[in-house]
């Protein structure tokens, strides 16, 4: 089935009719921004869905809820006082092999309500669309459907629903067919696109005749059983196995989609988890050589301080000073010279004058007679010791007065020996010992200081060293944060989720070998019981029943590993199919582009990746890439189809499929259409004013249909409202 | 794909190879109409015909225990 036209009349920015043909092969409209490229789209969608896409709330919206937005506002502008206006869109469909067409119309009518004095338009607006649908058998008339199931039936066989989703639509739904985050949407799409659901009913049927069949042999059984409660109990087991394996395959499936849930969750951060850890490694190495740089530095701290302490407490300040020390030892033993010879002057006068205190000594003691005697003798003058008159002045008197001046004599004597408590002779001999004591220290002190200093610079060199490696750690870290955007709080994010998903897949693992294990138990049993249950009939069952339940099993044996087969080699032809487009269509791109592999996943659906010549996944693919990836793989499965009925029987339609392409990828992806699809109708913006651009379209690509440029007939920068808008339809192919 | 095209395929399986003796290139050459006395070649034709014929998989189901009855 073929589009041959559409005509669009007063619909949105269409005033008037305005008829677009179409061709086998790739047709093209092209056009600038807002040039009525998307509302052709809605009209191909409007005629079949009663549907166009709201702009505001990027939905599809009814009629019922867009109503007179629908209708052309030229039109509304020229109609006349109690006027109507008829919106319509038909298009013909057309089966090339059988020459039948459909043509389907819908319509839509608004009437103008208002009595002319109004200061705006008013109008009664039709709450409902109409559709129309005409068969036009060769050589006959057409003929107006009016069974709604008849036209539901058409509209169905014209575009199955599941399928319009992947041959209608606009550039930014590409995205949501195939989800990169939801790896059942491939397998969706390969189900509803290829003939592997023809499979999928057989593989169905297989099972419900092979219940229908063991269901039919059991009750013979049972009829052939002597023992009845025996069966019974038998019976209940078995149920209850088969409840239990039902509940397990359940679980099973819960734990393979954690488990790959895990695996994916791990695999994602896979290329981070190295980051990640070399992260913090060097946290950790920058940890342990910043607490060796605090240790260094107290200990070097502490040997400074020693210094200063030995300055005083160890004389370290004298150091050097050794001459003084000498210098000092000279003056000290002249001085004790000195003293020596003023001490000995001093014996010589204390000897004269002992020599005198001995003569006096030598008559009368000293204190003898008393000073009080004395004196009272003086008064007297007279001695009471030999009782003799001692006249004033006279020589006994002076002699008796002699005696007192004794006694100031050894006043005098006393007070020269007072002056001995000034000499400083103690501390000048301390010093003198002192300086010995500390030349005799002198050679141990150097090695003291040495050895020190020598520590001194070892810690120095060693706190350099350190230091020099400590900020060499913190720049590789930075320069590891620069590159990847990962910091050391994410890094240790990414190690904890990394290991969390690493316990994850050991947890499901063996969740997984759990739940195999207690299914091969009870199936195993399922069989144990199944021969107890042969043993218990009685009599013979019937051979044909026996064959039948054997041939139907085989079926389902065959109904299954035929499926996997054809879904397998369908695999590897899609990949081969989505390599071809996909190479065609960034042919002229030069960025690395690797090769789409459909990898499958533990869940059993299929994830297309893209992988480099070794295998390896590649990550970080731009969004053009993306979006080429997934047009790729639909194609290939409309191409690999056997019959390629989907690309036979329906058109592709699409609204700014290139749209986040660069101009590299366009043509190659007007080829690639052209090859996979009998029939597309593409609208796009990449042509337009692109002279050199639009004339590879029109000579490299094969299966080219019809070419049409369209333009408003009032330039947008021109246009104050949507008044006078009207679009040019000009021909170019 | 055809109801041949389907049987062939179905044909191709390593079951009928072993079990009946069915080879690879015997399937590939099987006509939709060729007689065959094996009740499994039998049943899945019935299969392939009747879903052709738009029939439900219940009706397909008894059809098949039916013609496995004779």
């Amino acid at each position: 089935m073929i589009i041959k036209s559409i005509v669009l009349t007063n619909f949105q920015c269409y005033f008037g009719e305005n008829i677009f043909e179409f061709k086998s092969g790739l047709n093209v409209v092209i056009g600038d921004n807002g040039a009525g490229k998307s509302k052709l789209y809605d009209a191909f969608y409007w005629v079949l869905y009663d549907k166009t896409f709201d702009s505001s709330s990027r939905t599809m919206c009814l009629t019922r809820d867009v109503k007179a937005k629908l209708v052309s506002d030229k039109a509304k502008l020229l109609c006349l006082l109690d006027g109507k206006i008829e919106t319509s869109v038909e298009i013909i469909f057309s089966n090339n092999e059988k020459g039948d067409e459909y043509i389907i119309k819908r319509i839509y009518q608004i009437y103008r309500t208002d009595t002319g004095n109004d200061t705006e338009f008013k109008w009664r607006e039709s709450s409902e669309s109409q559709l129309f649908l005409y068969k036009k058998e060769k050589y006959l008339e057409a003929r107006l459907i009016k069974n709604a199931d008849e036209i539901a039936s058409i509209i169905k066989r014209i575009l199955p629903n599941d399928i319009q989703p992947y041959l209608w639509f606009q550039g930014e739904q590409v995205d949501g067919l195939i989800d990169f985050k939801n790896n059942s949407t491939l397998t969706n799409a390969i189900n509803v696109l290829s003939d592997i659901r023809e499979f999928d009913f057989f593989v169905d049927l297989s099972k419900r005749a092979l219940e229908s069949a063991e269901n039919e042999f059991r009750k013979e059984q049972r009829r052939l059983i002597g023992n009845n409660q025996k069966s019974e109990s038998l019976d209940n087991e078995k149920k209850k196995l088969i409840v239990k394996i039902e509940r397990l395959e359940k679980e099973l499936s819960e734990h393979r989609d954690g488990l790959m849930y895990a695996q994916e969750e791990q695999e994602k951060l896979h290329g981070q988890v190295e980051i990640a850890q070399h992260i913090r490694e060097l946290d950790q190495e920058e940890k342990q050589v910043d607490a060796e740089l605090q240790k260094l530095e107290n200990d070097l701290k502490n040997k400074i301080q020693r210094v200063q302490k030995n300055l005083f407490t160890k004389f370290w300040a004298l150091k050097g000073m050794e001459s003084l020390v000498d210098i000092y030892a000279k003056k000290f033993s002249s001085y004790e010279n000195k003293k020596m010879e003023q001490k000995i002057e001093q014996e010589k006068s204390l000897e004269i004058q002992r020599g005198v205190i001995k003569k006096l000594q030598s008559r009368l003691p000293i204190n003898v007679p008393e000073p009080i005697y004395i004196q009272k003798m003086l008064e007297e003058e007279k001695c009471l010791v030999c009782n003799r008159e001692a006249p004033v002045d006279s020589d006994p008197w002076l002699r008796i007065k002699e005696l007192l001046e004794r006694e100031d004599f050894e006043i005098q004597h006393s007070s020269s020996k007072s002056v001995i408590h000034n000499n400083f002779q103690d501390q000048y001999k301390k010093l003198y010992q002192e300086g010995l004591g500390l030349q005799m220290r002198m050679p141990r002190m150097n090695n003291e200081i040495h050895e020190l200093l020598e520590d001194i610079n070892v810690l120095s060199q060693k706190k350099k060293r350190v230091t020099e490696n400590l900020e060499r750690i913190r720049s590789d870290i930075q320069e590891l944060i620069n590159s990847s955007s990962i910091n050391s709080p994410h890094s240790t994010n990414i190690l904890n989720a990394f290991t969390k998903h690493q316990e994850n897949i050991r947890k499901y693992d063996r969740l997984i070998q759990s739940c195999d294990h207690e299914m091969e138990v009870a199936q195993s049993r399922i069989e144990e019981i199944e021969g107890d249950f042969r043993k218990l009939v009685v009599g013979q069952l019937p051979q044909t029943l026996i064959d039948k339940v054997a041939t139907i099993s085989d079926f389902r044996t065959v109904a299954v590993s035929t499926r996997e087969r054809v879904f397998n080699r369908l695999i590897l032809k899609l990949e081969e199919e989505a390599n071809k487009h996909y190479n065609t269509m960034s042919a002229e791109n030069k960025s690395i582009r690797g090769r789409i592999r459909l990898v499958k996943q533990l869940n059993g659906n299929y994830m297309p990746k893209i992988q480099d010549s070794v295998g390896q996944e590649l990550h970080s693919i731009n969004d053009a890439n993306i979006i080429l990836i997934k047009l790729s793989v639909i194609m290939a499965i409309i191409s690999a189809k056997k019959s390629s009925r989907a690309a036979e029987l329906y058109p592709l339609i699409s609204d700014a499929p290139t749209s986040k392409f660069t101009e590299n990828y366009t043509v190659g992806f007007c080829r690639t259409v052209g090859d996979v699809y009998s029939q597309s109708i593409i609208m796009s913006k990449d042509f337009y004013m692109n002279e050199p651009l639009l004339n590879r379209l029109l000579n490299e690509v094969e299966n080219l249909g019809n070419v049409y440029i369209i333009e408003p007939s009032v330039p947008e920068d021109k246009r104050m409202d949507r008044n006078d808008l009207e679009i040019k339809i000009i021909r170019k192919h | 794909m055809t109801q041949e095209e389907l049987l062939r395929e179905f044909l191709a399986d390593d079951l009928f190879e072993e079990k009946y003796g069915i080879s690879k290139e015997m399937a590939n050459n099987w006509l939709f109409t060729d007689p065959s006395e094996n009740k499994l070649v039998v049943a899945i034709r019935t299969a392939i015909s009747k879903k052709r014929n738009g029939d439900s998989i219940e009706t397909i189901a008894r059809n098949m225990n039916l013609v496995l009855n004779k």
